[in-house]
């Protein structure tokens, strides 16, 4: 019987997962999809130095972080998946939405001070979990920080914006 | 200004980083797969531990019984018929050639169930309910000599090491379950759970000690008769459901041991019909 009950119980936590988990993976990757075409004009670089025209123009540091986390279905097929090894692909749209929202964020950033290019733009991720119960096979919380970092410069000739 | 069209971002697939498999169908693979697994490394577990069972030296069985197996002296009422059974249960036994190590000891239960058992280390329970059912010793004498039988092959070993590695790799997948219930549940596994083979070896070594013992079989049907009689559904499982061969079978092999002229059939010894009304304080 308490074993009934445990199993209904993580039924009823896997379906909440993945059902909720989906709706806001669609929804996140439309608004995703949108900004990205209307921040299209800011443009990004890795390349540490910006050309020359840009000299003497205004520039700055933009960051962009998010922290996500992955549903409890998702996160147990992962878990399932660990057993055997191989791409953990449950995963994957969680990564790819963190990667692409904090770009989004540190473009909105440059937008505000009227830059036009980031260059030197770099990502870091950092793994944030606890692991609750004794090791007793239970993973901690699936959960990432996803940091985007960059110089972001003003073009020659646009308009400023006041105050930067 | 040069700018705009030095550099720009093309639009790119970012779709490359997420795989289009479902998480819905990587679960029920894994699932499944996994299920699977446990239930091949379940079998073979289990027919391994049954199959190793039996090399477990008897004098090891006995000492693990005696863990278990409530071993207080019988109610003053009870004392002598359980002597009485103590000493039909050896006669049967000197004509079924027991290992030297191996000794039967018979107890007494005040359980209304027509029943008896063997259980772990040579023990046998006898419940007053078979007693009631029975009139001759001979009848008595079938059901001890098959439970006898059970003990010389060493099935309730067999069953419990059956028991104890389902109740083992249960427990690692579950989780949680204490180490008391998991061998109390193992033990009940050692009562119930002979196999129609085992049953069918019991039955025939039961009737060649008849035959050695009173030079007859007639009347060791008597129990099986009563069972056919009050239980009638359990005579009408078929066969492959019911872990004993079921009665009307049962029945058959039995008689056709049966000898045209031969005496009537004993009556329980008086110990042992006193059993009958004995309550236990």
């Amino acid at each position: 019987m308490d074993v009934l009950i445990a199993l209904i119980f993580a039924a009823i936590l896997l379906t909440v997962g993945f059902v909720f988990g989906s709706i806001e993976q669609r929804r996140h990757y439309r608004s995703i999809k949108q900004r990205e075409v209307d921040l299209r004009d800011i443009l990004l670089f890795n390349e540490k130095h910006p050309p020359p025209e840009f000299a003497g123009q205004p520039f700055a540091l933009v960051c962009g972080s998010v922290v996500m986390g992955s549903d409890h279905f998702r996160q147990f097929v992962a878990g399932l998946k660990a057993i055997f090894g191989g791409r953990l692909t449950s995963f994957e749209a969680m990564l790819d939405r963190g990667r692409r929202e904090a770009i989004l964020r540190m473009k909105e950033e440059a937008g505000k001070m009227g830059a036009k290019a980031v260059f030197n733009v770099r990502m870091e991720t950092s793994t944030l979990s606890y692991s609750h119960e004794q090791g007793n096979g239970k993973a901690g919380l699936a959960c990432v920080e996803l940091v985007v970092y960059g110089t972001a410069w003003c073009a020659p000739g646009e308009v400023k914006p006041h105050g930067v | 200004m040069a700018f705009d069209s030095d550099y720009a971002n093309p639009e790119v697939p970012h779709e490359v980083n997420v795989s289009a498999s479902s998480p819905v169908r990587d679960f029920l693979r894994l699932t499944l797969g996994l299920f699977l697994i446990t239930v091949a490394v379940t079998a073979g577990v289990y027919y391994a531990a049954r199959w190793w069972a039996p090399l477990i030296p008897f004098h090891y069985e006995t000492a693990l019984a005696s863990t278990v197996i409530d071993d207080d002296a019988p109610p003053s009422c009870a004392a002598a018929g359980t002597q009485a059974l103590q000493t039909l249960a050896e006669g049967l036994a000197a004509k079924m050639d027991l290992p030297a190590e191996m000794s039967i000891r018979v107890h007494f239960s005040s359980s209304k169930e027509p029943n008896a058992f063997a259980t772990l280390g040579g023990n046998i329970v006898i419940n007053k309910g078979l007693l009631t059912s029975v009139h001759s010793e001979n009848a008595l004498a079938m059901v001890m000599a098959h439970e006898i039988g059970h003990i010389k092959h060493r099935d309730p070993i067999v069953a419990l090491g059956g028991g104890v590695a389902v109740a083992v790799i249960f427990s690692t997948v579950i989780g949680g379950a204490d180490g008391g219930a998991l061998v109390g549940w193992a033990i009940g596994f050692t009562q119930m759970s002979f196999s129609r083979e085992q049953e069918t070896r019991a039955d025939r070594d039961a009737l060649a000690a008849l035959q050695g013992y009173y030079g007859y079989t007639n009347g060791a049907d008597e129990f099986f008769d009563y069972i056919t009689r009050e239980y009638p559904r359990l005579a009408q499982m078929p066969a492959f459901i019911s872990t004993h061969p079921t009665p009307p079978s049962r029945l058959q092999s039995i008689r056709a041991s049966f000898s045209a002229a031969s005496p009537q059939p004993k009556p329980l010894p008086p110990a042992i019909a006193q059993l009958r009304t004995c309550i236990e304080d």
